[in-house]
């Protein structure tokens, strides 16, 4: 079993964290101030899903592309088959966690600057396949414009619309909230500790009976299916989906504290270069997961 | 098919897979001597290509005499950059891949503000054409080729007969035992970087003619290295020259095929069926 004070440290890290994203809106109302906190929020998550990847030791380079598999699904679930957004917004993380299983199966064949290089030929691959290739469905260089933004949440008779700053703010931060969670009681699970155990020394949890390939494999679709909340949810901002979704020019911020196994997502340019997080955003996104990281468990 | 289309076709590959292989041979080298995936090591290449323009194409000076100094100044950028950042992250592959990724965009800003970020054309040094049966080559890629060749050669013999060649494998194949050899590792370290970062700067200078020269130009090459190395097996010197070989092969005949997108992803395939196979690559250690 985990002890017992650290498991509590995550809970009190997130309910300081909840407590935080509740008082954010009361303190401040303006547009820009919560489009902030909405991709600090976002980057938050991402990170968080490349946590679960990483929890074996793992440095992967193709996360970016299952955010983009994500997005396109999402994008295409409802401007083409007519799916309301509610609909795709849990499908799409599906599709992504599907396509990482043989991308996985693969990849996990070689480990260490060998699974870096794969993950990395992989990206490329994606990122052509998302530029030049069935353009008439994913829009090639220009990407899917003209999304329609999500329908109102059901039950609140069309109050709630995701149309302005604030409905996305509360959609990130349950989304946030709710993977947080489920971090936390997943690294106290066995789940999470035989995770830290491969990535501590993977011959010898393999020597305990450990079935490391299969542990790997798990966490390696774990984190792409939760790689695929932000990025559908993150539709709700732009309106539009670009192959630049899964460029790995993203890398760039992604590691500001790779030492505590808890690399900060700072990706951006979700509809063109305009969009790229502020470097304050980025700050705050490291500084928040550094605390996450050592928070809990 | 006629066989001079095939031959043209291999000949085109092979012409800008030997300057892949240069950029491969620099990646693998700084590898297998520190443990480091240099991600800026495109940065280097992209050096080269302005060194060139602005001493060929600006300057005026003898392309002969800018290949040699564009060479050497991109070589000692390397020496400083593995005396400033690298050295301090031997063997922590991890922080190393994450620092070079800083590198890559610091270099890449640098050189947008410095460059400017609109191509820049360098005039060919070299022109005409040279006929062989059907196949027709341009004599500016064939002392691109000719000049890869001899580079790629040199380095061989550099590593396999001269002392400070062979102490830099020592480095590679066992550090610390190196060290008890009295072997100066440090510098050992500092010139396998710099050789490194040399070669890609003499492919960047080959090819700044070729294609135009700009910040982010040295994205393609690394990729295509990091396929050539990955195929060919990492740390391997002859592995990546067989890797970037066969990539340029492909790449060469599937251009008779297919479009140049297809093309592109044809490395990354043969990638994943190199790791399905051999996950080490074809000459890599186990």
């Amino acid at each position: 079993m985990p002890p017992e004070p650290r498991r509590v440290d995550g809970w009190i890290g997130f309910g300081v964290l909840l407590a935080a994203g509740v008082a954010l809106p009361l303190l401040t109302r303006d547009s820009y101030h919560l489009d902030v906190a909405t991709g600090i929020l976002r980057n938050l998550l991402l990170t968080m899903s490349l946590r679960y990847v990483m929890s074996t030791g793992q440095l992967n380079m193709a996360h970016v592309s299952f955010m983009g598999i994500a997005a396109y699904a999402s994008a295409l679930l409802v401007t083409r088959a007519g799916w309301s957004f509610w609909a795709a917004l849990p499908v799409a993380p599906l599709l992504a966690a599907l396509a990482a299983v043989p991308v996985g199966r693969v990849a996990l064949r070689v480990s260490g600057p060998y699974y870096f290089l794969t993950s990395f030929a992989f990206l490329e691959v994606l990122r052509l396949v998302f530029n030049n290739f069935f353009v008439d469905y994913l829009g090639g260089p220009s990407g899917l414009v003209e999304i329609p933004p999500p329908h109102p949440l059901p039950l609140t008779g069309g109050a709630v619309t995701f149309i302005g700053k604030l409905d996305q703010y509360w959609l990130m931060l349950v989304l946030f909230l709710a993977s947080a969670a489920v971090l936390i009681r997943l690294e106290c699970s066995r789940f999470g500790l035989v995770n830290g155990a491969i990535r501590q020394g993977e011959l010898l949890a393999e020597t305990l009976g450990v079935d490391v390939a299969r542990y790997k494999l798990g966490a390696f679709v774990l984190g792409r299916s939760s790689r695929g909340w932000p990025a559908s949810s993150s539709r709700t901002r732009s309106a539009c989906c670009t192959r630049a979704t899964s460029g790995w020019s993203r890398w760039c911020c992604w590691s500001c504290s790779p030492s505590s196994g808890a690399p900060a997502a700072c990706g951006g340019r979700w509809s063109g270069p305009s969009s790229w997080p502020s470097p304050r955003s980025c700050c705050a996104s490291c500084t928040t997961t550094r605390f996450l990281s050592t928070a809990w468990c | 098919m006629p066989i001079e289309l095939l031959i043209q076709a291999l000949l085109n590959g092979f012409g800008l897979a030997v300057v892949y292989i240069l950029v491969a041979l620099g990646l693998t080298l700084i590898f297998s001597i520190l443990e480091v995936i240099n991600f800026a090591h495109g940065e280097f290449y992209m050096l080269g290509g302005f060194a060139t323009y602005y001493l060929f194409a600006v300057g005026g000076l003898n392309y002969f005499a800018t290949l040699g100094l564009a060479v050497l100044l991109v070589g000692l950028a390397g020496v400083v950059a593995e005396r400033l950042v690298f050295r301090h992250l031997r063997g922590k592959t991890l922080n190393a891949f994450i620092v070079s990724l800083g590198l890559l965009w610091v270099l890449q800003a640098t050189a947008q503000l410095s460059f400017g970020v609109l191509d820049k054309s360098v005039p060919s040094p070299v022109s005409g054409i040279v006929r062989a049966g059907g196949v027709i080559v341009s004599r500016e890629r064939l002392f691109v080729i000719l000049t890869a060749v001899a580079l790629i050669i040199g380095l061989y013999l550099f590593l396999k007969f001269t002392r400070t060649g062979q102490a830099m494998r020592a480095v590679a194949q066992d550090a610390d035992a190196a060290a008890l050899q009295g072997v100066n590792i440090e510098l050992a370290s500092a010139l396998g970087f710099g050789i490194g970062c040399a070669l890609a700067g003499a492919a960047g200078a080959l090819l700044a003619p070729i294609f135009s020269v700009s910040p982010t130009m040295g994205a393609l090459p690394v990729v295509k290295a990091f396929i050539i190395i990955i195929v060919g097996g990492m740390g391997s010197l002859p592995g990546a020259v067989l890797g970037g070989l066969l990539l340029g092969a492909a790449e060469g005949v599937g251009t008779l095929f297919m479009s140049s997108a297809a093309v592109n992803i044809l490395g990354f395939l043969m990638v994943i069926a190199i790791l399905l196979l051999r996950p080490r690559g074809l000459l890599g250690a186990a």
